[in-house]
C-alpha cells in the first residue's frame, strides 16, 4: 500500500510541473558596433563604407555613419583623413582618400572613430600581382535552335597561372562575359546595344574546403593543394542565354591575388547566403578582421586578359 | 567545479575502502627486551587493543629482543613469529596465531561445461551467472549460452540464475569432465517487461562483468506504445539524444557514428527509423542487449563511443508459437518453432508501420488547403529470420538475417493563372503548372552464418561469416511549364530529374574463440579480416527539358578498403574474486586506397569487491574508428554518409578513463557511479558551410573532442515494483580548425545536466503502471545575435549574420512525462492478450525541436516589407498510444 501511495505521489508531483510556461528565448541585444567594409586594390584609392550593427530582426536595410572620422596609416604614419561621398552607382555612402592611392606590399591601418561607438581598427596590405599565363574557352556551345528561350550558354574555362612558393597564397577567380543585346528593327536592320559584362556564377555544390564559390561571382581559392605550383583549372561554365536577343563577346578574366582575411572574410559570407534553415545544416560562423568592430579591411591585386569566344 | 567533484569522489571512494584493512595495518611502537613469546603477544594486546587470539599450548620457547617503530602490526606479528611453525589468520575481523599447515596435494581438477538455456523453448542465455557454491567460483555464460568452469573433484553444487527466470540449483559429484545443459524456468510474475535499468539490480546475475550492462529484450519500456531498444538505451546515464530522440544516441560527448551496433556480431550502419523516432529493432526478435560505455573489452573495436551488442533469438526448440501485436505506429508478428525433433528451431518476425493510414489522408487535406493536389507517403519495415541447428553434441550453425527501411514519397501538383493588365492598355495573361515527386528510400540488409564448435570443454570457437548492407537513394523530379498566353503566345518548360545514391558494405570473416584453462583466468582471442565498399554520395543531375544535356552527372568513386583485426583479452579473477582484472590489446590494420594505418589499443579494466556491499571501478582503454558518419543535418537523415579513412582522413581516436563504485544492501537498493574522461582526436566533420551535396573528401575538417563527467544511478527492483533514478553531469566540447574559426565551441549534446526518472507498479497480478520522467538542459544551438549588409554592385545586398560563437545558446530544458498502463486480459486457454494503454508527453511540453529565423513579407503602403522573427518548431505533443498484443 505504502509502494502504492509512493507511486502515485511521484506521478503527481511529475504531472504537477505541466503547470510550466514555456520558455521563450532571450535573444541578447548588444550595443550597436561599427560596421567596415573595405576592399582596396593598388593604384585605387581607398574606399571605406560604414555602417553600424543591428538587431538580427531589425531589417535589412544599413544605416551608414555619416559623421565618423576615419584614418589611413602607413607604419603608423598617418596618410589621409578619409572624406564623406555619396555614392553615384547605386550603393550606400562611403569615405574615400582624396589623392593618396594603394600601393603593393605597404601594411595599411584604418582607423574609425564615430560618436557613440568604440574606435575601431584593422590592418592589412595588398599582396604582389600574380600573372595568367593562359586562358581560353573549349567546348563552348551554344543553345540549338528551337530550345526555350531562356537556355544556357555551356563552355568550359581553361585557366592556367602559377602559385608563389614559400607561403600560403589566396585567390579571387573573377570572370566576366561580354554579352550585347540586339534587336532588328522594322526596316530589318540589327541594333546592338552597349556591351554589358555579366559576372560568372560557380555553383556552391562544388564547393570544397579550397576552392568556394564568391557570392558575387569567381571562385575564391586557397593554394594548400598546389603550392608553389603550376595551376591548371578547367572550370565549367553555364549561364543563362537568350540567343533570339544577345550574343556573346570576349570572356575577361580577373585574377586577384587576395589576403587571407580576403579569403576567410568572402568564403564564409558566401557560404553562409548557401547556407539552409537551422534544421539541416549548421550555420556558418562570420569572419572578422576589425579589431572591435566587424567587417573587413583587406587588399588585393589583380591582373586580366580576355579572349574571344568562338564555335 | 566539475575537476573538483571528480576528485572529491575520487578520495571519498578510497577512503571508504580503506576501512576494511584496519586491524593488520594498525601502526605500532613497542620494544621488547629479551621477553618470552607469550609475554610479548599478550604486552601487544595490551598496547594495541588488537583483536588477537591464540593459545599458549603451540607457542614455542622463545625469547623475543626487538623494537618496532611505526610498524604496522603485520610486520610486528611477522617479527615476534619469525623462525617459529606460527602465523597469523585473519577471520572476518579477528586475528588468530595458528600452525602453518603444510602444503598439500591438491585434488584433481575437472570441467563442468554446457549452455544454460531456457526452460521451455530451448533459447540460450547469454550472460546467465553460474555459482559453484561450494567452491565459491562463479562464471557467466558468453554471447552463446556456453559456460565452462574448472572444479575440484567431489560433491559440487550449481547454482544458475538469470532475469527473469528462477533460480535453479542442482548437486552432482564431480568424478571426470562434465556437459550439461541448465534449463531454467521463467519466474511467470505478472508481466515480463520491466523497467531498464543501469544498476546491478538487474545485473546480478551479471556482477563479475566488468563492463557495461545486459538487458534482455522483455525489458524494454514502451514509447508511443512500441518497445524500442533505441529509446530504452536513452534512459541510461550517459546516453544523449536530440529532441524526442531525433538524431540518434550520443554516448558520453561521441558523435552518433561513434557507437558500434551489432546484431548477432555483424556493425549495422543505421539503427533508425523515422529519423530517430524509432530505432530498426523489433522487440519481438531481440534476446539480449549489451550496453558499454567506457572500459570496452579488447575485443571489440571500431569505434569511439560505446557498444551496443545485440543477440536475436534463437527460436523455441520445444513448441510452435507466435505472438502478434498491432499499435498506432507499427504491426508485427512472430513465429517460431524447433526444427528436426528439436536438433534445431527457427524464428521469423516482421514489423510494418501504420502511421501512414494517419499521415497520408492529413497531408492530402493539407496539400488541398494550399491549392495543390497530392500527398505524402511514409512507411517502413523490419523483417528478422533465425535458424539453429545442433550438428552433433559439439557443434551448432546458426543464421541470422535482418533487412529494414523506410519508403518516402511526397508528390503533388499544383497550378496557377495570371491576368494583369498592363500600363499600355495591353493583357497580360500566362497559366503556370507544376509537377513534383519526391522518393526516398533507404534500409539494411545485414546477415551472419556462424559455426559454433565446443572445441573441448575448455575451448568454445565461434567462426562467423559476416554480412551488412546500407543503401540510400533518393530522387526528386520536377516538371513545370509556364505558358504565356497574352501578349504574346509563348511556352517555357523545364523538366530537371536528381537523384542522390550513397551506400556501405562490408562481408568478411570472423572468428573468436573462448578459452577458460583454469579456474579465475578466462581468455578471448580471435580476428576478422573485412572487405568494405563505400559509395559516399553520388548525385547526378539531368535535365530532361529536351536537347539540353544539362550538368555533367557527378558521380563519387566507390572506394574498396579491407580492414584486419586481432584481439586478445584475459579476464582474471584474483583472491577469490575480490579482484577481478580484464586486461587484453585490440589490433587493428586499414588498406585503402595504397594507404596503410595501423593502430594498437591497450585496454584493461579492475574491479576490487573490498566488501560485500561495494565494488570499485577503474578503467583505461584506448578506442580507434576507421569509418566515420558525416552529418550535413540535426535530423538522422538519410543523407548522412558512411566514409572511410582515406590519404586525407585519418583514423580517429579516443583515451577514456574511467573511475566508479557500487554499493548495494540487502533490501534490493543500489547505487552506482562512474567518473569519465574522454580526449578524442582526428575527430571527422563537414567543414562549416559543406553539406553532402559537396565532395565529402574536399569539405571535411578533422579536429578534436573532450568529454567528462559523472554518472549516477540509484534503483531498486523488486517483483512489485521497480524504481529507477538516473543522473549525469556532463560537459563536451569540440575544436575544428574549419568549424568556429577554429575557436573550441560547446557540443551540440552538451547537457550539462540529465535526469531520468523510472517507476513501474504492478497492482494485482494483472495491471501493471509505468512512469518515466525526462528532465535534462538543452541542447547547444546557435543563433544569431547581430546582423550587418555588405553591399555588391549588381546583386542584392547580403546580409551577413553574427553568431557570435557557435552553440552559445541554449535549447529550453527538456523535460517529458510517458504514462503507461498495461493489463493481461484473463484467458482460459493458452492464448495470452494483453492490453497497453499509454500517453507520450503526458501534460504536452512544448520541448523545441530548434529555432529559426524565418522573413515575411508584407505590402504596407504599397512597398514590400520585410518582417524578421525567430520561430520555434516543436515535434511530438501528447500523443495517446493503444496497443494490443496476442501471444501464444
Amino acid at each position: 500500500m505504502v509502494r502504492n501511495v509512493l507511486f502515485a505521489t511521484l506521478v503527481f508531483v511529475m504531472l504537477g510541473s505541466s503547470c510550466e510556461r514555456p520558455l521563450e528565448l532571450q535573444l541578447p541585444q548588444p550595443e550597436p558596433r561599427l560596421v567596415v567594409i573595405s576592399n582596396f586594390t593598388h593604384d585605387q584609392k581607398i574606399r571605406v563604407e560604414v555602417s553600424k550593427t543591428r538587431n538580427v530582426l531589425s531589417s535589412s536595410t544599413p544605416e551608414y555613419i555619416l559623421n565618423a572620422k576615419v584614418q589611413l596609416f602607413r607604419e603608423e604614419q598617418l596618410l589621409e583623413e578619409l572624406i564623406l561621398v555619396n555614392s553615384d552607382d547605386g550603393q550606400g555612402p562611403y569615405y574615400t582618400t582624396t589623392h593618396y592611392t594603394a600601393q603593393i606590399g605597404v601594411n595599411y591601418l584604418i582607423r574609425v572613430t564615430a560618436p557613440g561607438f568604440p574606435s575601431v581598427s584593422a590592418e592589412n596590405r595588398i599582396p604582389p600581382q600574380t600573372a595568367i599565363e593562359q586562358l581560353s574557352v573549349e567546348n563552348f556551345m551554344l543553345p540549338g535552335p528551337g530550345l526555350p528561350e531562356d537556355a544556357h550558354l555551356n563552355y568550359t574555362i581553361s585557366f592556367t597561372f602559377n602559385d608563389n612558393d614559400g607561403e600560403q597564397n589566396y585567390y579571387h577567380l573573377v570572370f566576366f562575359q561580354e554579352i550585347r543585346s540586339f534587336i532588328l528593327d522594322r526596316s530589318g536592320d540589327t541594333l546592338f546595344a552597349a556591351p554589358e559584362l555579366r559576372r560568372i556564377q560557380f555553383d556552391p555544390n562544388q564547393n570544397t574546403n579550397n576552392q568556394i564559390a564568391h557570392i558575387e561571382g569567381g571562385l575564391l581559392l586557397n593554394d594548400t593543394p598546389f603550392n608553389g605550383q603550376q595551376v591548371r583549372l578547367s572550370l565549367p561554365v553555364q549561364m543563362p542565354f537568350n540567343q533570339s536577343k544577345e550574343i556573346a563577346g570576349d570572356l575577361i578574366a580577373e585574377l586577384r591575388s587576395v589576403s587571407r582575411d580576403y579569403f576567410l572574410f568572402y568564403s564564409a559570407l558566401s557560404k553562409q547566403q548557401e547556407t539552409p534553415d537551422a534544421l539541416f545544416a549548421e550555420p556558418v560562423s562570420a569572419y572578422n578582421n576589425i579589431m572591435n568592430g566587424v567587417g573587413i579591411f583587406a587588399g588585393y591585386s589583380q591582373t586580366a586578359t580576355s579572349v574571344r569566344l568562338s564555335r | 567545479m566539475g575537476h573538483r567533484i571528480l576528485l572529491f569522489l575520487f578520495f571519498v571512494s578510497f577512503g571508504f575502502s580503506g576501512w576494511a584493512q584496519l586491524p593488520l595495518n594498525q601502526r605500532v611502537t613497542i620494544a621488547f627486551a629479551d621477553e618470552p613469546l607469550e609475554q610479548a603477544l599478550y604486552r601487544l594486546l595490551d598496547e594495541t587493543r588488537a583483536p588477537l587470539f591464540f593459545s599458549n599450548a603451540i607457542l614455542p620457547q622463545k625469547t623475543i629482543r626487538a623494537a618496532f617503530r611505526n610498524k604496522s602490526l603485520r610486520e610486528v606479528l611477522a617479527g615476534l613469529l619469525a623462525g617459529t611453525d606460527l602465523e597469523v589468520r585473519q577471520v572476518q575481523e579477528d586475528l588468530v596465531i595458528v600452525r602453518k599447515v603444510p602444503p598439500l596435494i591438491p585434488p584433481p581438477t575437472y570441467t563442468i561445461s554446457g549452455y544454460i538455456e531456457d526452460y521451455e523453448s530451448g533459447e540460450t542465455l547469454v550472460s546467465a551467472s553460474l555459482l559453484v557454491a561450494n567452491r565459491q567460483q562463479g562464471v557467466s555464460s558468453n554471447d552463446y549460452g556456453f559456460f565452462s568452469a574448472s572444479v575440484t573433484e567431489g560433491p559440487v553444487t550449481l547454482v544458475a540464475s538469470y532475469l527473469g527466470y528462477s533460480t535453479l540449483s542442482t548437486q552432482l559429484n564431480l568424478r571426470q569432465d562434465t556437459f550439461i545443459r541448465l534449463r531454467l524456468r521463467p519466474d511467470l510474475t505478472l508481466l515480463t517487461e520491466v523497467i531498464i535499468t543501469a544498476n546491478d539490480s538487474l545485473r546480478s546475475n551479471t556482477r563479475d562483468d566488468l563492463f557495461g550492462f545486459n538487458l534482455s529484450a522483455y525489458d524494454l519500456p514502451r514509447f508511443g506504445g512500441e518497445r524500442d531498444l533505441q529509446r530504452s538505451l536513452q534512459l541510461n546515464p550517459g546516453v544523449q539524444t536530440g529532441t524526442d530522440g531525433v538524431g540518434g544516441i550520443f554516448v558520453r560527448g561521441g558523435d552518433a557514428g561513434h557507437n558500434l551496433v551489432l546484431i548477432d556480431g555483424v556493425p549495422v550502419y543505421n539503427i533508425n527509423h523515422a529519423a530517430g523516432l524509432l530505432s530498426i529493432f523489433n522487440n519481438s526478435a531481440l534476446k539480449s542487449v549489451r550496453l558499454i560505455k567506457g572500459g570496452f573489452p579488447a575485443r571489440y573495436g571500431g569505434r569511439l563511443a560505446s557498444v551496443i551488442d545485440v543477440r536475436t533469438r534463437d527460436g523455441n526448440r520445444q513448441r510452435l508459437a507466435g505472438e502478434g501485436e498491432i499499435g498506432l505506429l507499427s504491426a508485427r508478428a512472430t513465429l517460431e518453432g524447433p526444427l528436426d525433433s528439436a536438433r534445431g528451431a527457427f524464428l521469423v518476425s516482421g514489423r510494418w508501420s501504420v502511421i501512414n493510414a494517419f499521415l497520408e489522408p492529413y497531408v492530402r487535406r493539407y496539400k488541398a488547403s494550399r491549392g495543390e493536389t497530392g500527398a505524402s507517403r511514409f512507411s517502413f519495415y523490419d523483417f528478422h529470420a533465425k535458424l539453429n541447428y545442433d550438428l552433433g553434441p559439439r557443434d551448432r550453425l546458426l543464421f541470422s538475417f535482418y533487412q529494414g527501411g523506410d519508403v518516402f514519397r511526397n508528390f503533388g501538383s499544383r497550378q496557377d493563372s495570371a491576368y494583369l493588365l498592363l500600363n499600355n492598355g495591353g493583357i497580360f495573361q500566362s497559366n503556370y503548372s507544376e509537377q513534383y515527386d519526391e522518393n526516398s528510400q533507404w534500409g539494411n540488409r545485414v546477415g551472419a552464418l556462424r559455426w559454433n564448435h565446443i572445441v573441448n570443454p575448455q575451448l568454445f570457437a565461434n567462426l562467423t561469416v559476416a554480412y551488412s548492407q546500407l543503401d540510400v537513394d533518393l530522387t526528386y523530379e520536377n516538371h513545370d511549364t509556364l505558358a504565356v498566353l497574352l501578349p504574346r503566345n509563348t511556352i517555357s518548360s523545364h523538366w530537371h530529374l536528381n537523384r542522390y545514391r550513397s551506400g556501405i558494405g562490408e562481408i568478411g570473416l570472423k572468428a573468436d574463440l573462448d578459452w577458460i584453462p583454469t579456474e579465475g583466468w578466462t581468455h578471448h582471442f580471435g580476428g576478422a579480416l573485412m572487405h568494405h565498399t563505400f559509395r559516399p554520395g553520388a548525385l547526378e543531375f539531368r535535365d530532361l527539358s529536351g536537347g539540353e544535356s544539362g550538368s555533367p552527372p557527378w558521380v563519387n568513386r566507390q572506394i574498396n578498403a579491407a580492414s584486419a583485426t586481432a584481439y586478445w583479452e584475459t579476464e582474471q579473477r584474483l583472491s577469490g574474486g575480490v579482484w577481478m582484472l580484464n586486461y587484453g590489446l585490440h589490433a587493428a590494420a586499414w588498406q585503402v586506397e595504397r594507404q596503410m594505418y595501423s593502430s594498437l589499443q591497450p585496454r584493461f579494466a579492475a574491479a576490487w569487491h573490498p566488501a560485500q556491499r561495494w565494488t570499485w571501478r577503474g578503467s583505461l582503454s584506448r578506442m580507434t574508428q576507421f569509418v566515420h558518419l558525416l552529418t550535413s543535418s540535426n535530423l538522422a537523415l538519410p543523407t548522412d554518409i558512411w566514409v572511410p579513412s582515406t590519404k586525407e582522413i585519418r583514423p580517429e581516436n579516443a583515451w577514456q578513463v574511467t573511475l566508479g563504485g557500487e554499493w548495494a544492501n540487502l533490501q534490493g537498493w543500489q547505487f552506482s557511479w562512474e567518473a569519465y574522461y574522454k580526449w578524442m582526436n582526428n575527430l571527422v566533420t563537414y567543414a562549416e558551410g559543406s553539406s553532402f551535396l559537396n565532395d565529402w573528401e574536399q569539405s571535411t575538417t578533422t579536429g578534436s573532442g573532450k568529454a567528462r563527467g559523472i554518472d549516477f544511478s540509484l534503483g531498486r527492483m523488486s517483483k512489485a515494483n521497480q524504481w529507477q533514478i538516473s543522473y549525469s553531469l556532463a560537459w563536451a566540447e569540440r575544436r575544428f580548425p574549419l568549424v568556429n574559426l577554429g575557436n573550441p565551441y560547446p557540443f551540440k549534446y552538451d547537457r550539462r545536466h540529465d535526469l531520468k526518472v523510472l517507476a513501474k507498479q504492478n497492482i494485482g497480478n494483472r495491471l501493471s503502471l509505468q512512469a518515466t520522467w525526462l528532465f535534462s538542459t538543452g541542447l547547444a544551438f546557435s543563433l544569431p545575435i547581430e546582423a550587418y549588409t555588405v553591399q555588391f554592385p549588381g546583386i542584392p545586398p547580403v546580409v551577413v549574420l553574427d553568431y557570435g560563437g557557435k552553440n552559445q545558446f541554449r535549447l529550453p530544458q527538456y523535460h517529458r512525462l510517458d504514462l503507461g498502463l498495461t493489463w493481461v486480459i484473463p484467458s482460459q486457454n493458452r492464448w495470452e492478450h494483453q492490453l497497453y494503454l499509454g500517453l507520450y508527453n503526458a501534460y504536452n511540453r512544448q520541448n523545441p525541436l530548434y529555432y529559426q529565423l524565418r522573413s515575411t513579407f508584407d505590402l504596407v503602403e504599397g512597398q514590400v516589407r520585410e518582417r524578421k522573427a525567430l520561430e520555434k518548431v516543436n515535434l511530438l505533443p501528447r500523443l495517446p498510444a493503444i496497443n494490443y498484443l496476442l501471444r501464444f
